[in-house]
């Protein structure tokens, strides 16, 4: 097992997850950026608080160096027309490079970048549904009805089926 | 892995054919620009941005809004 780090949007909706506590199933820790917690509001933090009281999630201060190299990620992305890199996503994406981390995210930009760009080809970057995988195996199709049910979200039926799951 | 633009033009689809428009058309500005911005982009860090509301509190106007987010 190892650590992952989270962006906004993931952490939203897997706190939404009744099956929540299972992430830690698949790994021993989640770093959340600084400026995603900034990013979340009052019930957002009051969910995570528990994870940081735990020391399951921690904190990462905002650096320099990885703001600069977010920069640097989203202009490329720009620059190759690849799918819009939100900066949390590219801070997310220079920390897990640098820290040996996996990324958390429900964007589809992350996963393209680490395709495209040579030096983030060893970056593991993981949706919610991948996330589902590991932890449910060959029972992902209950779990994945309760995950669109608890956060709202749907996910894509080629992508359910590359996981072998029909709805 | 699919190819990008035809996952968001179904994305996309599905987000305008599920959106209560009458519920969005009923929200003031800027939220109203921004569940707009959301479901043509389908970026919620983006359209929370524009909303000015951190991403969990308009994540629920965009529950109310029955506006899907496509993984």
């Amino acid at each position: 097992m190892s650590a992952a780090v989270a962006d906004t949007c993931f952490l939203v909706h897997w706190l939404r997850f009744r099956d929540r506590e299972r992430l830690f199933e698949v790994f021993d820790s989640v770093a959340v950026p600084a400026m995603v917690l900034e990013e979340m509001g009052a019930r957002g933090r009051a969910m995570l608080a528990p994870w940081l009281a735990s020391r399951r999630a921690f904190l990462i201060p905002r650096i320099n160096e990885y703001e600069v190299e977010a920069l640097r990620l989203v202009e490329f992305s720009r620059s190759q027309r690849l799918p819009t890199l939100d900066p949390p996503e590219a801070y997310c994406l220079a920390v897990a490079r640098r820290r040996g981390y996996a990324v958390l995210t429900d964007n589809k930009a992350p996963k393209y970048l680490v395709r495209a760009l040579s030096e983030y080809a060893s970056v593991k970057v993981l949706d919610s549904l991948d996330v589902l995988a590991l932890i449910y195996g060959s029972t992902l199709t209950r779990a994945v009805r309760a995950y669109e049910e608890d956060a709202g979200l749907i996910f894509s039926r080629s992508r359910l089926r590359t996981y072998g799951v029909e709805l | 892995m699919e190819s990008y633009e035809e996952f968001e033009r179904e994305a996309r689809e599905l987000r305008r054919r599920s959106a209560d428009w009458e519920f969005i058309e009923r929200q003031p500005e800027p939220i109203r620009a921004a569940l707009k911005v959301l479901v043509e982009t389908g970026d919620l860090w983006l359209a929370a941005k524009v909303a000015g509301l951190p991403v969990d509190e308009f994540d629920e106007i965009r529950l109310k809004a029955k506006i899907p987010i496509v993984v």
